[in-house]
């Protein structure tokens, strides 16, 4: 897959990247129908209707996506992953927050079952969704550009990145 | 013949430039403007109230006139009443706003009580006639009936002031009572901007309760034949806010005077009007133009051209509705159990979703670690400890054997 991958690599990353985009409207369809849905009812004279909610998902998915690949990019610096081909290692990232992205937006179908489980998916849903793409991100890497000496940098690095975002998200959210 | 289609050019042109609706409400807003709505109780106590009131912005003078009209007001229906003042801050200055709390007479202290509530101030557009001109007419109604009724419960009746500005006076309220106060309210009925919306809905909690869909079934048997609704469970959540007090997330439904009573666990109905249809959330109506909260149309002449009659029906639909569940005994069982019913559990606060974030997020840095260790020693030893594990083991040295 990998070997395809990089024979048609310009093809590749547009697809991955289109890819990124609309699963981000499906995992975020039901957090954006809620920002419409206040906007509508904050500007009277803007009735929201099915049709802002891609609309305003797309234009969210697309700065998303540029925010991503600058983070990623300041993250190899910071890091110093120096070892890691940046363009290649930047699809790969953007692949597998894909494969968050339709996690999170099937398991976020269970708030129209019962939104009292809100809280939780607003914390577990992207938590379990990041966990099992880590894992399978850290393999992936560790097969194509990982060996016994920067394999522990690496997963060091993947760690704390990990374990910070989720602290950090989990205290923004008792906070607020 | 030139002359004839030039004709019907200029015809069909003219016609064009007038608006459909035009056609459409021109006859009847002419009839509804001449009509006589003296036949709906409810329209001598809003109209009268408007007159009296027509703008009651908090902190104002306005606001104050209004809070000594509805204290006279419950006086005169033979209720207990009094004008509860509180301070508040406003454009950098300190500003004044009332709470007017009626209630029967208590009979027994031990009876549990029921609070019904409706804001009475308003935006400095418009006059409030929907918002909340209209509840307040279904809160003065409901009083006159039960201060001649008998009911299981004590009632209170609370006009609350600066809604407006963020829910103050029902903040105050609820920051003002006991523990013990708290405990004894059975309910918080909730009545605001009823008559303009759509339709008239009813939400307690993001789950069915036995006591919201009680006010709904009850509302249903209207003389109207309206229909009336439970708030749909899975609209109106914005998400990335968080909840009121032990309430998991942030509900639209809850911006007005019933989540100052629900954020301290206190089971609340709010009836509200609008339509869940249009729009992918909450909108007022689905015509633009009756979307008239916080504008210069929200005035009872422009609601009575829109809507006519159900303009005025809906405020009767209220308060007949509370009146019938208050008086009516085969309810209070529902009503007692509201508090068990609700969404208050632990296990679905943002404290418990946080502290089992925060367990994974440990086990994964033990585990982390641990993993990080090993891989280091590899990253030393290089393949060597893999080798000498695989020569001291007995299926190794099968392997060996075959190679």
């Amino acid at each position: 897959m990998i070997e395809k991958l990089r024979e048609k690599y310009a093809l590749s990353a547009w697809l991955i990247r289109i890819a990124f985009v609309v699963t981000y409207v499906f995992a975020f369809w039901y957090d954006t129908c809620g920002i419409v849905d206040y906007m509508s009812m904050i500007f009277v004279d803007f009735t929201a209707s099915l049709w802002y909610v891609p609309l305003v998902a797309v234009v969210t998915g697309i700065c998303m996506l540029g925010i991503l690949m600058i983070m990623v990019s300041v993250i190899i610096n910071f890091c110093r992953l120096y070892y890691l081909p940046k363009a290649e290692f930047t699809l790969i990232v953007t692949a597998f927050f894909v494969l968050r992205h339709l996690i999170m937006g099937v398991l976020k179908l269970l708030y129209y079952i019962t939104p009292i489980i809100h809280i939780w998916g607003q914390l577990l849903i992207p938590l379990i969704a990041t966990l099992i793409c880590a894992i399978l991100f850290y393999k992936t890497v560790k097969k194509l550009y990982l060996n016994n000496l920067n394999e522990p940098h690496f997963f060091k690095c993947e760690l704390i990145l990990f374990i910070v975002y989720f602290g950090v998200t989990s205290v923004a959210t008792l906070v607020a | 013949m030139k002359k004839i289609i030039l004709i019907i050019l200029a015809i069909t042109l003219t016609l064009s430039l007038v608006p459909l609706d035009a056609f459409c409400l021109a006859q009847p807003n002419e009839i509804q403007q001449n009509k006589d709505y003296t036949s709906f109780p409810t329209f001598d106590i809003l109209n009268d109230f408007l007159e009296a009131c027509p703008s009651r912005v908090a902190g104002s003078e306005g606001e104050k006139n209004a809070s000594i009209y509805l204290r006279d007001k419950f006086l005169s229906y033979g209720l207990e009443c009094k004008i509860e003042e509180f301070q508040f801050q406003k454009d950098g200055l300190i500003a004044t706003s009332y709470n007017v709390v009626a209630s029967t007479k208590i009979t027994s202290p031990n009876l549990k009580q029921i609070v019904i509530g409706a804001h009475y101030d308003n935006v400095n557009v418009g006059n409030g006639a929907s918002d909340n001109a209209s509840g307040i007419t279904a809160l003065l109604s409901i009083a006159k009936a039960i201060a001649t009724s008998t009911t299981k419960f004590n009632i209170v009746f609370v006009a609350f002031g600066a809604e407006e500005l963020g829910m103050l006076g029902s903040l105050r309220y609820v920051a003002n009572l006991s523990t013990t106060q708290r405990d004894n309210i059975a309910l918080m009925v909730n009545i605001d901007s009823i008559s303009m919306g759509d339709n008239v809905y009813f939400y307690a909690e993001d789950i069915n309760t036995d006591y919201n869909n009680m006010f709904v079934d009850v509302a249903n048997n209207n003389a109207y034949g309206i229909k009336t609704y439970a708030k749909p469970i899975s609209k109106g959540i914005i998400t990335g806010f968080s909840g009121l007090g032990t309430y998991p997330y942030f509900q639209m439904a809850q911006s007005s005077d019933n989540s100052s009573f629900r954020s301290v666990n206190i089971p609340t109905v709010s009836i509200f009007s609008g339509n869940y249809n249009t729009a992918i959330g909450y909108k007022e109506s689905s015509v633009t133009s009756n979307n008239v909260m916080h504008t210069p149309n929200d005035t009872l002449e422009f609601g009575l051209k829109a809507l006519g009659d159900d303009y005025l029906k809906k405020i009767e639909i209220v308060s007949n509705c509370v009146v019938n569940i208050l008086t009516n005994i085969q309810f209070e069982a529902n009503i007692i159990t509201a508090r068990e019913q609700m969404v208050a559990k632990f296990w679905l606060s943002p404290w418990f979703a946080s502290a089992i974030c925060f367990v994974v997020l440990i086990v994964c840095g033990i585990l982390g670690y641990l993993y990080i260790n090993k891989l280091k020693k590899n990253a030393i030893l290089g393949d060597t400890e893999i080798k000498n594990n695989r020569i001291f083991k007995p299926e190794s040295s099968d392997d060996i054997y075959k190679l």
